[in-house]
């Protein structure tokens, strides 16, 4: 049985939290032992300790942290991998995934196998596996990939997917300055400073006209060329 | 000295004055220094702007050539510096401001069930 850390930013998800937790829970009872480091990002509705701690269960662990103030997913998930470094004894995988649910657990097994298998970042691809991708969503990741690839060099089939896993090594150097949503291409940054091994892993990812509201619109993709620019300029050049 | 008073000299003295009013009830009140410094400035470039043969006989004698190139060119220098300047401290701010609530989450972080 795998040990894995699931680094998790949540922000107004509310019941979908929940839902997803519950979900993980079930889905890895009895495969993996995991412990989900959550980070409740400063949203108005708080996430409840002791509702989190209903569901928890030896073998699923919750670590829960809370931000006075949003931060953004890049600062949850920056809050999250400095405490699951922490842990000691470490995991054989560190999982960041998403607290709307739009992630499948089903797709632990494989994240943790191609970690097991010597990669030292695997990237979740949302077009190899079975995904509800809506069209205009496809057309700006077909630019991200394009311009990922220019500035990164790596060409990945699937460019700003949250569902991601690392070694605890990678997980050490890939250091997140970026508080919103341009982490995602610095994490490839990092990555490819760091020339670590990198493994595709095929993931499905659901759609609902929920989290599609909720979610990263297209237009905010000038907000994070222009966050970048900023990371460019200010940020620190090697973790 | 001619006054050279068109459209759009009327235009930017206006554009001026409503700056200054505005400046007074957002901070003038309160920071009186700063707004008197405001006033000074902007007096200055309502000179310029009223009375463009001041900034003329200022470029002759520097040499630079025309008055407006005179008040522009070190005006933009400085206004791209302060930007960048600006900007830089934002980010730092931002940085501490990230540094300072992520200290304060991993400080009572709480972990269920307890092992």
């Amino acid at each position: 049985m795998s040990r894995v850390a699931i680094l998790m930013p949540a922000y107004n998800e509310g019941a979908r939290l929940f839902a997803t937790l519950v979900n993980l829970r079930e889905k890895t009872r009895g495969r993996h032992e995991v412990h989900v480091f959550l980070v409740d990002d400063g949203g108005a509705a708080r996430v409840d300790r002791s509702e989190i701690a209903a569901i928890t269960e030896p073998g699923f662990v919750v670590t829960l942290m809370r931000h006075p103030i949003n931060l953004g997913q890049g600062g949850a998930l920056e809050t999250a991998r400095l405490k699951a470094l922490k842990h000691e004894p470490g995991f054989d995988a560190y999982v960041t995934m998403d607290s709307d649910g739009q992630h499948a657990p089903e797709n632990l097994d494989a994240f943790v196998a191609a970690i097991a298998g010597g990669a030292d970042v695997a990237f979740g691809n949302r077009f190899a596996g079975d995904s509800n991708v809506p069209a205009t969503r496809r057309v700006v990741l077909a630019g991200a990939r394009f311009f990922e690839y220019a500035i990164t060099g790596l060409a990945l089939a699937d460019a700003h997917n949250g569902y991601r896993a690392f070694s605890r090594d990678a997980l050490a150097v890939v250091r997140i300055e970026q508080g919103r949503m341009a982490h995602a291409t610095e994490i490839k940054q990092r990555v490819a400073e760091h020339d670590l091994k990198i493994a595709e892993v095929a993931v499905s990812i659901r759609y609902s006209a929920e989290t599609l509201q909720k979610g990263q619109s297209s237009l905010g993709a000038l907000q994070i060329i222009i966050d970048l620019l900023y990371g460019y300029f200010f940020g620190t050049r090697r973790s | 000295m001619h006054v050279g008073l068109g459209l759009y000299a009327l235009s930017l003295l206006a554009f001026i004055g409503v700056l200054l009013t505005l400046d007074w009830l957002k901070f003038g009140r309160r920071l009186r220094r700063l707004f008197w410094f405001e006033l000074m400035v902007f007096f200055v470039g309502g000179c310029f702007v009223a009375v463009p043969t001041v900034a003329q006989e200022f470029a002759n004698f520097f040499g630079v050539g025309r008055g407006v190139d005179f008040v522009v060119y070190p005006l933009i220098v400085w206004l791209v510096r302060e930007s960048i300047v600006s900007r830089y401290t934002r980010w730092e701010e931002q940085k501490r401001i990230a540094d300072l609530t992520r200290a304060v989450a991993l400080h009572g972080a709480e972990t269920t069930p307890k092992s």
